[in-house]
């Protein structure tokens, strides 16, 4: 499973989840509204209250994301990576999704 | 019914001992309970409960496998006390799309949090804990009776 650090992103803010959404509206002219839960780049789903703006701008792609203990960011990972994650995503969905549910 | 609780980060110290409180309750009443929680509160729910006394037959995941791998659930209960963890039921809520219900605890009740998951129509108790558990109790009693 991929995980943000297989990926070369930069953080361009940290806030709250709405601070990161409004950053990206008012920073960005291409905007595509996002649903929550959706896989943004491989193994990295998107974490808030939709619709979850994402910007693309150059060779770049603009997203907020969240960890439980660390908050909300927003974040910045060049076109090309989030093209190859998106190749492996496709490829993963034709296998089928078990659940990863453990029992103590 | 199958009941989904979320625990994000574990680090108000009435988290974890109200999670096993929750449980001990839903599982007398019946319910099959799953939980989806970041990795720190899942090893410290394991430790609490070392012979598995109340965790035996409960299901677990990591917070962020769950929202990949969908299952049916019936209600979704979250505890929220910071940003993130109010995010993570709403994203829970949206791809599960199950009935939803959160617990907003802290030093001081945040009601912007609230506001958020109510705007979600997720029905949202609140109690001002941070060490002492009593208060989180309470709500999670009349919380146990919206089932």
């Amino acid at each position: 499973m991929a995980c943000i650090d297989n990926y070369n992103y930069e953080i361009l803010h940290k806030g709250s989840f709405r601070e990161c959404a409004e950053y990206i509206k008012s920073n960005y002219k291409n905007i595509r509204n996002l649903d929550a839960g959706e896989e943004i780049i491989e193994g990295v789903m998107l974490i808030g209250k939709p619709p979850i703006p994402i910007a693309y701008k150059g060779e770049y792609i603009i997203f907020p994301y969240t960890k439980p203990c660390y908050g909300s960011f927003v974040l910045k990972i060049p076109l090309n990576e989030y093209i190859k994650s998106e190749k492996k995503k496709n490829k993963k969905n034709t296998k089928g999704a078990l659940s990863k549910l453990k029992f103590w | 019914m199958k009941i989904m609780v979320i625990l994000g980060c574990p680090e108000p110290p009435v988290l974890i001992p109200s999670f096993i409180y929750l449980l001990n309750m839903l599982k007398n009443n019946g319910h099959e309970v799953v939980v989806s929680a970041n990795p720190a509160a899942l090893k410290l729910i394991e430790t609490v409960d070392p012979e598995k006394y109340y965790l035996k037959g409960v299901g677990f995941q990591n917070i962020d496998e769950g929202l990949k791998h969908k299952f049916d659930v019936d209600i979704i209960i979250g505890f929220a006390h910071n940003d993130a963890a109010v995010n993570y039921i709403i994203t829970y809520k949206t791809v599960y799309g199950s009935k939803t219900m959160a617990l907003v605890f802290g030093k001081s009740i945040n009601e912007e949090f609230v506001k958020s998951l109510e705007e979600e129509d997720i029905k949202t108790f609140t109690a001002r804990a941070f060490h002492n558990p009593v208060p989180v109790v309470v709500q999670l009693k009349k919380l146990n009776e919206n089932l």
